[in-house]
């Protein structure tokens, strides 16, 4: 299970996970275990060997190797006695989101959500939240690639019904 | 589950569409304030239905809870004044560090400032401020206030500050003569704004107005005989379990001996009902401020007629009259000082004076039995403010049949 020793001598067992687009990726079974989607995988289902290749039909092969060390360092910090300096935790996830572009945020949104794991999810989506917050209208369109879909008219009634929401925005 | 809908990536690739599920940028969503949330709504058609979805509403004021604010003002005094507070875990100690909402009237304006980071921005003037002189607030409930005008209590208003929405209340059947107000919520409806007052009448009529119904009614049995209110300016209605609460004392002869208790008037059932207080309470002389701690109805209980030692009682079982615990006894060696409610980390808001001899809001420790004065002078030192928990949140003060 997720919980058994990794520290102990014998080798750590390891769970095959294929990306989407179909490259393998070999991980200790305590990380895969983090991802509740590949833990249901196995969790009840009898016939599952422990050396199935698990799909992971959501998630980029690019993303992979980012994600996994996310799960290993964070579950490495939970496990850590004393637990490890708040300024660690942040670094180590500062140098995460360092270099990454908003698509590739998005896309490994996608992947947490896929991924089923809180930690990653909450992680990421603060991060975009975080990217969002107090850009103009314009600005949030143009970073979910969304179309406005408001008519002239629709728009300027909301815009106008929530104008004394917009003081104090930044500059995009 | 996760979601399996797809990244959708149709059309050329040069044209990013993340299509995030709606889950998703719920996840996003919860993380935002009202403000920000009242702009991503101008973003497309898809997130204003999400935001203004009532599960959505109902899952944000769920987390904003947690952030409650501190809201405190001076009743039915002008200049108007309405200040937002809100306290960080240490805000005793170092009170510089908090977020500090404050409101202020200039030429009879009523706004409220939220400072947010670095940026202060200002909430739109509820279009009632001119008409509002001198006003109560009757109480704060799912992020909506409820006041009504000191010199005419027929006249009341419902408002939301944080989505700038308010309602102005069709006059009750009995417009005059009313004398007590108090305002939630039907908690069994389902919904977080099925809003209701109640008025009662100096002669014993009441009526119950819903915010759903648009509408009056009259309680048939009118307010229990033989009862009076109390009329201390120090107590509020309060409101929790459904009900809201005053404090009364049984009409007789002898006003000192007249026993204490709790009166609730159910918005759920629409009935009022006594709630006994424990025995050497409901003889005592002392004044008496109704409360809520952690849920539980609760009383400062002054132990003697000069004020200076409150001992304070909780309910912990509701409804139940021997689940009555003192918990604590605050004593300050000065006169004149009354408890107005709680922090959010367990302490005491007071009234009273400070070291230096300022009157001020005071903060008092119930582990270490200590008071700490905030820098937060009292512009009014001897009216005696009101602190009560408010929580942003984008629920609509609107009836339903209006929407439709």
């Amino acid at each position: 299970m997720a919980s058994s020793s990794s520290s102990s001598s014998t080798q750590v067992k390891k769970i095959t996970l294929k990306a989407a687009d179909g490259k393998h990726f070999e991980v200790e079974e305590p990380v895969a275990m983090e991802m509740e989607t590949v833990k249901s995988f196995f969790v009840g289902n009898e016939d599952a060997m422990k050396d199935m290749v698990v799909p992971l039909l959501n998630v980029s092969s690019e993303h992979m190797p980012a994600i996994l060390d996310f799960y290993r360092n964070h579950s490495e910090f939970r496990k850590r006695t004393p637990p490890p300096p708040a300024e660690e935790v942040k670094a180590f996830n500062e140098a995460f989101l360092e270099n990454k572009s908003d698509e590739q945020l998005m896309e490994m949104i996608m992947a947490a959500n896929f991924l089923n794991t809180k930690e990653l999810l909450n992680f990421l989506t603060e991060a975009a939240a975080n990217r969002i917050k107090n850009k103009s209208v314009e600005y949030v369109r143009a970073f979910f690639g969304i179309e406005n879909d408001f008519t002239p008219e629709e728009e300027a009634r909301i815009r106008a019904e929530n104008e004394w929401a917009f003081d104090g925005l930044d500059e995009d | 589950m996760p979601h399996m809908k797809k990244i959708s990536r149709e059309g050329d690739m040069g044209k990013k569409d993340f299509s995030l599920p709606d889950d998703v940028m719920i996840h996003i969503f919860l993380r935002f304030s009202v403000k920000d949330l009242s702009q991503l709504r101008c973003v497309c058609k898809s997130w204003n239905q999400l935001i203004t979805n009532q599960s959505f509403v109902e899952s944000h004021i769920n987390q904003s809870t947690s952030k409650a604010c501190i809201l405190y003002h001076p009743p039915g005094f002008q200049p108007l004044e309405l200040g937002l507070y809100s306290e960080t875990q240490d805000f005793s100690l170092y009170p510089e560090t908090n977020e500090f909402f404050f409101a202020e009237s200039q030429t009879q304006e009523l706004s409220l400032y939220f400072r947010t980071g670095r940026k202060p921005a200002k909430i739109r003037n509820p279009p009632f401020a001119t008409e509002l002189m001198d006003w109560n607030i009757i109480g704060s409930c799912n992020g909506v206030l409820c006041l009504c005008s000191n010199s005419d209590r027929s006249l009341i208003y419902m408002w939301n500050p944080s989505i700038s929405k308010h309602i102005t209340l069709p006059r009750p059947f009995y417009k005059y003569n009313i004398r007590y107000l108090g305002f939630g919520v039907d908690h069994l409806s389902g919904h977080l704004d099925d809003f209701k007052v109640v008025t009662i009448s100096t002669n014993a009529n009441a009526e119950v107005y819903s915010l759903q119904k648009n509408s009056w009614k009259i309680i048939p049995e009118g307010f229990p005989p033989s009862i009076e209110l109390s009329s201390c300016p120090r107590d509020h209605p309060v409101f929790v379990k459904g009900c809201v609460h005053w404090c009364a004392r049984v009409s007789c002869y002898l006003d000192s001996k007249c026993p204490w208790l709790i009166v609730s008037f159910d918005f759920v059932d629409e009935v009022f009902q006594k709630i006994m207080l424990p025995n050497d309470l409901s003889t005592s002389d002392g004044a008496k401020l109704l409360n809520v701690v952690n849920g539980c109805l609760c009383v400062f209980a002054a132990v003697d007629e000069v004020r200076s030692v409150y001992e304070l009682w909780v309910m912990k079982e509701y409804g139940v009259v021997e689940s009555w615990t003192r918990t604590c006894i605050i004593e300050k060696p000065d006169k004149y000082w009354w408890p107005l409610g709680f922090t959010r980390t367990g302490g005491i808001f007071a009234q009273g004076l400070c070291v230096h001899g300022d009157s001020t809001l005071l903060t008092y420790q119930p582990d270490t039995k200590t008071f700490t004065c905030s820098c937060f002078p009292l512009n009014l030192p001897h009216i005696p403010i009101q602190v009560l928990t408010f929580v942003e949140s984008l629920v609509a003060p609107i009836p339903h049949l209006l929407v439709l």
